[in-house]
């Protein structure tokens, strides 16, 4: 069977019908793992006992496959009457998978602010919140942009994912042409090139709001 | 079925997933360093089509380019096994990844080391082999165990192009046996006894390799 | 004092009159831009086999730029280069030969920290010479006791001062036994305690009879080890004489300027 340029293009269309959903799922799952990835972050840094316990869950969710994560959601919360749809499985899979990553961002970027800074704002008076909210994080904004516009676009990339928890998203769609015309070259090549250009596309987007909001260049 | 005897059946697809990964890191070192040096060293014309290979890898869905490979390749008359397609779409993925720290591990590398080894008499590629490329390599060993850790993960990926690795094992249970919390409970240790040392060992790495004498922040 | 070093200098005037027919080094003409910036300008200048010259002037005056043509880690867009008989030509084949013939010794000493003491003087001497390891290592520590460091052979670069590290950079450079020294500033990036012990090797060296070129402001091993001083200013040599002449009386008022700042 050779590959039917004429076919490939007719199906673009039905491809594409699943493109509302992948970048739906792309930004919300993205907005899930950064308050995650913070809420880790936080966790880890709050007291003596929590730490471990949080250092352990991070490095567990990032030494696990994130299909294996999504299959774990999707097949054992029905098995205790949790049955909800496939897309918001999917949300949580993924925001969970990518929270393991982004916690570390967030520590790293905490990390690079100058300890003095916090001994400074510690010895005027502001307790650890405060400290926080109002000297490490503003700085740590910089620290953590880049990296974090770099998991934005991984997030997106993964999103193909759900695919197998039969969420209609473009690789989705992309399948359902396949299954509908006993044809996969085609569909799985258009995907391939549809997934591609939106990445590229995303990531144009990115780093122009990244240089728009100026958080980019000068944190070291 | 029991919990032991589910994980027992989860790890006779191992080889698998061993087989994966052993072949994605032969793609994957060789093509970071080949990939990072040239990028590093070419100019023009040739900077671009490196550039953009290595961008291709990065910018692609694995799980994607796995179906792409797998399906669509034969049309065009090329034919690979599941396992080549696995290995080197994961491979060349992490590679592409890696290819960019030792580009950076390069650039960071004063340029006095260079100088003066051609001060010596050295040629440029024995300056490459002897002198830049072992300092490169050592700050980016981080870095490459946390792409193998990307890698033996994303094998997960290559059940689903009909390869019999530890994931097809247990969805293959899980059609004979209803228990999904011992069944994907079992799947996810089987992983994480694989890559939780790995992730630890990279963690220790990047920190005995990150920058000495900085003091964390104490929040 | 005095007399023995007057002495010592008219045998050395004598010797460098002898050799200037071969000489080690001849630039002729040379300058070199960077972008618009003319870092040298039509700069000829020649070293005699044995000769020991010192090059000095304000920085930003192009000292660096012109020891590093001779090595051409800077190529000269301008003007003839000979080394040892080799003209140099950017982009030539056997440049690494011609390097092989010509030491050189950074103000940052560049040695390379993943490799021992010992490593870093063996390294040229088995990748670029060729030399069997057991060889390359006598080799190497019989330069390493010149400088007095053989004792830290099996070190890394970073368990030493910086005053050993120039050192062993020296040693490192001997060891492919070059025609001529080069030296840009070798003392510069040092505590005050540590310049002695390395211009005492240099001296050393100097009185081996080896060519040495040193870009350097120190003053009191001007006097006592060059045979020529040479004044650079915004790329051109303003002034060139024995050290005598140039400390005691020099021509141009921009070296008088010059040499009272170091003074102060
Ligand atoms: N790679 C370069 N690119 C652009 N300009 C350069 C470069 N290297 C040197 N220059 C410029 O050329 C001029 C001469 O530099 P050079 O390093 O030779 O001076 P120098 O006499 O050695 O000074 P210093 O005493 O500070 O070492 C300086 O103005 C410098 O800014
Ligand atoms: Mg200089």
């Amino acid at each position: 069977m050779s590959f039917d340029l004429a076919f490939a293009v007719e199906i673009i269309p039905r491809v594409l019908e699943g493109i509302g959903n992948t970048i739906l799922v792309g930004i919300l799952s993205f907005i899930g793992a950064t308050l995650l990835g913070f809420l880790w972050e936080m966790l880890r840094r709050s007291n003596r006992w929590v730490r471990p316990i949080v250092q352990f869950l991070v490095d567990a969710i990032r030494s696990t496959p994130a299909l294996v994560q999504i299959y774990f959601l999707f097949f054992v919360l029905p098995y205790y009457g949790v049955v909800l749809p496939a897309i918001l499985v999917g949300i949580f899979g993924l925001s969970f998978y990518y929270s393991g990553y982004i916690s570390e961002v967030f520590k790293a970027g905490i990390e690079a602010v100058p300890a003095g800074q916090s001994e400074a704002a510690l010895s005027l008076g502001l307790n650890r919140w405060d400290t926080v909210m109002y000297v490490v994080a503003p700085q740590m904004l910089r620290n953590i942009a880049a990296p974090l516009g770099a998991y934005s676009i991984g997030i997106l990339k993964s999103t193909p994912l759900l695919a197998v928890i039969a969420v209609p998203e473009m690789l989705g769609s992309a399948f359902d042409v396949a299954s509908d015309t006993y044809r996969y070259a085609e569909p799985m090549f258009i995907a391939g090139v549809l997934f591609l250009l939106l990445a590229l596309i995303a990531a144009f987007l990115v780093g122009t709001l990244e240089r728009r909001l100026g958080l980019l260049g000068t944190s070291h | 079925m029991s919990f032991i005897e589910i994980v027992l059946g989860i790890l006779q697809g191992a080889d698998v997933t061993a087989e994966v990964t052993f072949f994605g890191l032969l793609y994957a070192v060789p093509f970071a360093v080949l990939a990072g040096v040239l990028q590093h060293f070419s100019t023009g014309a040739a900077r671009w089509a490196i550039t953009a290979l290595i961008e291709f890898w990065r910018s692609t869905s694995v799980i994607v380019l796995l179906y792409v490979f797998y399906y669509s390749l034969p049309a065009f008359g090329i034919e690979l096994s599941a396992v080549a397609v696995g290995a080197m779409v994961l491979g060349l993925n992490a590679g592409a990844y890696s290819s960019q720290s030792v580009r950076a591990a390069l650039q960071s590398l004063d340029r006095g080391q260079c100088e003066a080894g051609l001060a010596l008499g050295l040629n440029r590629f024995a300056v490459l082999r002897w002198i830049e490329l072992p300092q490169a390599l050592r700050k980016m060993i981080p870095t490459f165990v946390n792409e193998a850790i990307q890698l033996i993960k994303g094998t997960a990926l290559v059940s689903l192009i009909t390869l019999t690795d530890m994931t097809f094992r247990a969805k293959q249970i899980a059609q004979s046996t209803y228990d999904p919390v011992a069944i994907y409970s079992g799947l996810l240790l089987c992983y994480l006894m694989v890559c939780y040392p790995v992730t630890l060992l990279g963690r220790h790495l990047e920190r005995s390799t990150g920058k000495l004498g900085e003091r964390v922040n104490e929040l | 004092m005095e007399p023995e070093r007057t002495e010592r200098r008219t045998l050395v005037v004598e010797f460098t009159q002898k050799a200037d027919s071969r000489a080690a080094v001849l630039i002729e003409g040379v300058s070199k831009w960077f972008g618009t910036f003319q870092a040298l300008d039509k700069v000829s200048l020649n070293v005699a086999v044995g000769e020991r010259l010192v090059i000095c002037g304000p920085s930003g005056s192009g000292k660096s730029t012109l020891i590093r043509c001779v090595n051409q880690l800077e190529t000269h867009d301008e003007g003839r280069i000979v080394v040892s008989g080799a003209e140099l030509r950017p982009g030539m084949r056997g440049l690494a030969e011609v390097r092989r013939d010509v030491g050189m010794v950074f103000q940052q000493f560049n040695l390379f920290p993943h490799l021992s003491v010992l490593d870093n003087c063996t390294l040229a001497l088995r990748r670029a010479r060729k030399i069997p390891k057991d060889a390359a290592n006598q080799i190497a520590m019989e330069k390493l006791e010149r400088v007095h460091i053989a004792e830290q052979a099996k070190k890394y670069p970073r368990q030493l001062s910086g005053g050993q590290q120039q050192r062993v950079a020296i040693a490192r450079a001997l060891c492919m036994k070059p025609k001529i020294m080069l030296f840009d500033e070798p003392t510069s990036a040092l505590d005050p305690e540590m310049v002695k012990e390395v211009l005492d090797v240099m001296t050393a060296l100097a009185k081996e009879g080896m060519t040495m070129i040193c870009v350097t402001h120190e003053m009191g091993f001007a006097r006592e080890v060059a045979d020529r001083v040479v004044f650079m200013d915004k790329g051109a040599i303003i002034e060139e004489a024995a050290p005598q002449k140039f400390f005691g009386n020099p021509e141009h008022d921009r070296t008088k300027q010059f040499l009272k700042q170091l003074l102060h």
